[in-house]
């Protein structure tokens, strides 16, 4: 009986992937047993496979407690405003086709007033250094929501930013007006070890 | 408060047994903890919101995995355009950009690990990332990706590859 041959990488790497069935797999199995070379394959990605699980990605259970916290500030804020802002307060879709819900931030809100921009360097200059406390905390999802308030007759449209990068990142937005509300988060605002959200709500 | 009929308990106990592994797949595809932490919440939020419970915890952790992936992908598109922003402003405001010396050392507390995974081309890294962390098999990746279980094969396959020699090369 021939020997079958060594099969496609791609085969074979499936094989270590449990993804090949009966009765490939018992063929491929017998191959193994006379074919160093391709169990040397294996054993190499048992050993990439291996790397890549050994090592935990870090902050794992502090980062489980701090989503958790901010999942129930979230619900809680949105459970309160579902209550205090329902039926006059018509929610639209966004341009996005997003529904926006929350809409914590009109009972809260308006700490820094800001020019942006049109103040020039100075400006900047104060921003800059407000949000310096803030910096620490790499990126994250804008989130632009935008509410459409007819009744008010205003239009707010909200940031969230964690950084002065993405600050900036709202800045350029093309058609971002100039004055800005920093909105900062109610709970132990500048705190610097623990970077909070912030919101920039944009005022028309 | 909670939503009427929302199951604290159940929330509970899937967020503990779930957000370690969503956790791992936001991380080890974006590289960055903060962002990983922004796209679980969003994740569970979006989970919360949903109306009907999914029936297992593995359907849960599809459907979160797979939330998770859409807005890597779309974090991914919007992080191009900021950094042209910030690279605008910076010019603005000098004394205020980031030093090159400071970006170098981040780069290096990076592990090994995710700086080898950052090396990998975008679709080689996602598909390996649902494979070795999200636990997923050939035919749920294939169907989250949109592609065929050959070609995801094949990605495993070429992601493997290229991980080995990035490690090899240490
Ligand atoms: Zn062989």
């Amino acid at each position: 009986m021939n020997r079958i041959s060594c099969p496609k990488n791609d085969v074979l790497s499936a094989y270590f992937d449990g993804e090949i069935g009966s009765p490939w797999d018992a063929a491929i199995a017998a191959h193994l047993e006379n074919c160093a070379s391709c169990r040397g394959k294996i054993s190499a990605w048992e050993a990439v496979s291996g790397r890549l699980r050994r090592e935990e990605a870090p902050e794992l259970e502090e980062a489980a407690r701090r989503v958790r916290q901010r999942i129930d500030l979230s619900i809680e804020e949105r459970d309160e405003c579902v209550e205090s802002a329902s039926v006059e307060v018509p929610v639209r879709r966004s341009e996005h086709g997003r529904e926006v819900e929350r809409l914590a931030f009109f009972r809260r809100q308006v700490l820094l007033p800001v020019p942006v921009l049109a103040g020039g360097v100075a400006a900047m200059f104060v921003l800059v250094a407000s949000l310096f406390f803030f910096v620490g905390k790499n990126g994250s999802e804008l989130s632009q929501t935008r509410a459409e308030l007819e009744n008010l007759k205003t239009i707010h449209v909200q940031y969230r930013v964690q950084n002065r990068a993405q600050l900036f990142g709202v800045m350029n937005t093309p058609g971002f007006e100039q004055d800005v509300v920093f909105e900062l988060p109610d709970n132990n605002a500048f705190n610097v070890r623990q970077p909070e959200v912030i919101y920039v709500t944009e005022r028309r | 408060m909670l939503k009427k009929g929302f199951d604290e308990k159940r929330f509970n106990a899937e967020y503990s047994q779930l957000f370690p592994v969503i956790f791992r797949v936001a991380y080890r595809v974006t590289g960055d903890v903060g962002i990983a932490e922004d796209l679980c919440h969003e994740a569970f939020i979006k989970y919360y919101e949903r109306h009907e419970p999914l029936p297992d915890s593995n359907q849960a952790k599809y459907w979160l995995i797979r939330v998770v992936k859409n807005m890597a992908l779309n974090h991914e598109k919007r992080k191009s355009r900021e950094r042209k922003a910030l690279s605008k402003l910076e010019k603005i405001t000098p004394q205020y950009a980031e030093s090159e010396e400071k970006r170098v050392v981040e780069d290096e507390l990076k592990s090994s690990v995710q700086e080898a995974l950052n090396k990998l081309p975008p679709k080689l890294r996602m598909v390996l990332v649902l494979k070795e962390y999200g636990g997923l098999n050939y035919r749920e990746i294939g169907a989250m990706l949109q592609i065929s279980e050959g070609n995801v094969k094949v990605r495993v396959f070429r992601a493997r590859e290229q991980l080995e020699k990035l490690f090899r090369g240490k």
